[in-house]
């Protein structure tokens, strides 16, 4: 049988606290994800245009672009 | 040419009393012992009386606290002079409770020792209590807005925090050193805890139709529980009170605070005196809350028989964490004036040693509000 290796699941983070950030990165790291933190909606979204994660963590109250803007702007988020 | 005169002459006592009785201002006079010579209709009106029977009698017999008039009168006559004070507070002897007045006495000059003196009053108690609501609604706003704010601006970090002593908490292989990260998760969780009871419910009120009595009942058996039944709870309840559209559980929990700190304050009576509860609700016509004019409004009213607000918490009293007690958290009035407002509604209170009334007011058609004028 094909043995596939079990490639880490890509967690994208978006908070501006950066304590919420660290703490959040390394618990997810911990549980084997490879998270990636971004401090704005805005660096999110513009990284979604090279790449896609699994899963997108984001705060909701934020300066700037808020968290739920951000996934409807998200081209993978059913809504959008 | 002959003189222009007024058509109308002011020759006899009787003219001048027509005149006099036809002010809104009520005017009484006095003499220099404080003893009533004249009271007009508009007098016997604010104060409950009749003239007749008023008459010779000394000042203290029309209000429980003479003492501020008295002073007004005595720096008058010292000085035979007018001399006036705003925002007097009195409470006539057969009225329904305080009133604010402006007040002017001038002692009659025509003598060259005054004799008697003409007390110009006008109740302003409306008109102050709209001042008074205005800014309380304001504050109210202006709280809640700085709460929301600074409750993001806490809970952050309070996440951060909490979450880094979960991290520390699992590389730590002693179970004993876990305590120390267990202490400053249960003290993070305990400040979210105090933020969200600042915050209040998330939701808008949830509204339906319900009849207020019977959501007073509850709180009434729940304070009846609370009280260990060391304290009397009397109704006095206007049973035509048509249903008001509300938010149940906000409701409750609103009087429920009222009543519990009604309970604290009956707490401090000494034991040979009974604490008692009057649970009260009545329909009040033409009412502002604020600058908003309802046509009919509830009111539901909280009357203790404690010591009373003390003088220093009166104007903060529905701040959040303002309180009289060294184990009170000082939010239970701040949540209940604020789901109250949630319902276009206010409440207000007046207190003094022996009688605290806490009101409740809810307009039963809050979009029906006329902005007045």
């Amino acid at each position: 049988m094909l043995q596939m290796p079990i490639k880490p699941l890509n967690v994208w983070l978006v908070d501006d606290d950066a304590s919420i950030r660290w703490v959040l990165e390394r618990a997810l790291r911990q549980g084997g994800m490879a998270p990636t933190a971004f401090d704005h909606a805005d660096s999110a979204i513009a990284a979604l245009r090279r790449d896609r994660p699994d899963v997108l963590i984001t705060d909701i109250r934020m300066p700037g672009m808020d968290g739920i803007e951000a996934t409807r702007a998200s081209p993978s988020c059913p809504s959008s | 040419m002959a003189a222009h005169v007024f058509p109308l002459q002011v020759q006899t006592m009787a003219d001048a009393t027509r005149i006099l009785d036809a002010l809104s201002t009520s005017v009484l006079i006095v003499d220099a012992e404080g003893a009533l010579l004249y009271l007009n209709v508009a007098a016997e009106t604010l104060f409950g009386v009749s003239r007749n029977q008023m008459c010779g009698r000394p000042l203290a017999e029309l209000v429980v606290n003479a003492d501020g008039l008295q002073g007004v009168i005595e720096r008058a006559f010292e000085r035979a002079r007018p001399f006036s004070r705003r925002e007097l507070s009195i409470r006539p002897l057969n009225g329904e409770g305080e009133l604010i007045i402006d007040c002017t006495v001038a002692p009659f000059d025509d003598a060259s020792v005054p004799s008697a003196a003409l007390i110009e009053i006008t109740d302003v108690t409306q008109h102050q209590r709209i001042t008074r609501e205005t800014a309380l609604l304001t504050q109210i706003g202006g709280s809640r807005a700085m709460i929301r704010q600074l409750a993001h601006e806490i809970k952050n970090p309070l996440g951060g925090l909490r979450g880094a002593a979960q991290l520390l908490a699992r590389q730590l292989a002693d179970a004993s050193m876990r305590e120390y990260t267990s202490v400053i998760i249960s003290e993070a969780d305990r400040l979210v805890a105090l933020v969200d009871s600042l915050l209040g419910p998330v939701h808008s009120p949830r509204k339906e139709s319900v009849n207020i009595h019977e959501l007073l009942q509850h709180v009434g058996h729940l304070l009846a529980a609370d009280s260990q039944s060391r304290i009397t709870i009397e109704r006095d309840y206007d049973p035509s009170l048509p249903p008001l559209e509300l938010d149940r559980n906000q409701i409750i929990q609103a009087m429920l605070n009222l009543g519990r700190n009604a309970l604290q304050a009956l707490a401090q009576l000494p034991d040979t005196h009974r604490g008692r509860i009057i649970l009260r609700t009545r329909a009040l016509t033409n009412v502002n809350i604020g600058v908003q004019r309802h046509r009919v409004v509830a009111s539901i009213q909280f009357e203790d028989n404690g010591p009373g607000v003390p003088d220093h918490l009166r104007d903060t009293l529905f701040y959040p964490l303002v309180t009289g007690r060294a184990d009170g958290t000082g939010l239970g009035l701040a949540v209940a004036q604020d789901l109250v407002a949630r319902h276009h509604g206010l409440i207000e209170f007046e207190s003094r040693p022996g009688q605290t009334i806490f009101t409740i007011l809810l307009p039963f058609h809050a979009a029906n509000a006329d902005q007045a004028s």
